[in-house]
């Protein structure tokens, strides 16, 4: 059967009425892809943030950049040395925890970078290498040449790493705070702010440090304490004066009297524990 | 002779899960929050357990008391807390 126009007229059956639903199925699959989509780039949940300083070693003529940020974000980092423009760019994974491996990097030079994601910048900073390759890896001070507005309030107060912490490594991990090479603290009796609750505490959270004996748990929090400002780690002082210290890249927490004595040293699991606790924002001094 | 170890003269401040009375600071303050002190009857410690482990005042009292109230910490148990006697605080 024909129509006016002289073609055949549709058949009025199952056949277009499957096609009209398998072309709303298709349509509904792509606007959810797109919705998973934006919500995994963290659209519309406003500017991505640092958790923290960033830190670079520098071993030999690599230089290995470890930064968090508060969300799953690309790894990006446009480097190169600092009397040029940065060309050299390194592209890493998704995630909190950033690393990027710069290589082929020359000695005694300092080099600018700008890390962050591919989209966007978060922070540029600078470091020079080692005057000659050296066998040990070691931290070196990244100075923040630029600190943006996207750094969050708890960081913003922080200060960069100073020089103090050159050829130190400030990553807390057991080793570092046991290391014979940092200020070696007083007794005990000295260092903890109710001496005979140590044991209590080495008993709970010791395991987090490997700490041998509740005087190595408490030689430990005495090093992170003294190490914490020239590392630049974000701190709170609450109405009673008590500080509390947290390094996010190796989850160390410590809380510590007025007098500087402590109360407590533990990894908490949670990078946000430190966010939720008392207190406003203070710099530290050495 | 019991009544008079119950009788003790505590100064110190009570923990809220066990009820011991001789915390150094008190558990929680509105200004200060946990106090981070660990409790050496129950093992409590407010800051952490109530936060990094997620257990309430009321579970963790609940677990203690299953548990036969027992002494937690190294340190020796001073003579006057008999936790058997003792009712937690509410």
């Amino acid at each position: 059967m024909k129509n006016e126009t002289g073609r055949p007229e549709t058949p009025v059956g199952w056949i277009p009425i499957m096609r009209g639903f398998a072309l709303h199925y298709r349509h509904v699959c792509r606007m959810v892809a797109l919705w998973i989509c934006l919500i995994q780039t963290g659209y519309g949940a406003g500017p991505v943030q640092l958790i923290g300083p960033p830190r670079v070693m520098v071993s030999g003529n690599k230089a290995v950049l470890q930064w968090t940020t508060d969300r799953e974000t690309g790894t990006s980092v446009l480097y190169g040395p600092a009397v040029e423009r940065p060309t050299r760019r390194f592209k890493g994974k998704v995630g909190k925890e950033h690393w990027a491996e710069l290589d082929g990097l020359e000695p005694a030079t300092r080099y600018r970078l700008v890390l962050g994601t591919a989209r966007d910048p978060l922070q540029t900073n600078e470091f020079v290498t080692p005057p000659r390759e050296s066998p040990t890896a070691t931290w070196v001070a990244l100075t923040v040449i630029l600190a943006p507005p996207r750094l969050s309030n708890s960081t913003n107060s922080v200060e960069p790493p100073s020089a103090a912490i050159r050829g130190k490594n400030p990553v807390t991990d057991p080793e570092v705070l046991r290391s014979t090479s940092l200020p070696q603290p007083p007794p005990l009796k000295e260092t903890w702010g109710h001496p005979e609750t140590v044991s209590d505490h080495f008993r709970r959270h010791g395991a987090d440090f490997h700490a041998r004996d509740p005087e190595d748990y408490a030689a430990q929090a005495w090093r992170f304490r003294r190490i914490a400002a020239s590392a630049g780690f974000p701190a709170k002082k609450d109405a009673k004066g008590i500080l509390r210290i947290y390094d996010p890249s190796s989850d160390t927490f410590g809380a510590y009297n007025p007098d500087g004595t402590t109360r407590t040293f533990f990894k908490p699991g949670n990078k946000t524990y430190f966010e939720r606790q008392p207190g406003k924002s203070v710099v530290l001094h050495e | 002779m019991n009544n008079a170890r119950n009788l003790h003269p505590v100064t110190g401040h009570l923990c809220p899960v066990c009820g011991f009375p001789d915390l150094p600071e008190p558990a929680r303050t509105a200004e200060t929050g946990g106090s981070l002190e660990i409790c050496p009857s129950c093992g409590f410690q407010p800051g952490y357990d109530d936060d990094v482990r997620g257990v309430s005042v009321a579970s963790a009292r609940t677990a203690w008391q299953k548990a036969g109230r027992p002494w937690w910490s190294d340190r020796p148990k001073p003579d006057f807390w008999n936790p058997g006697a003792s009712s937690p605080a509410a």
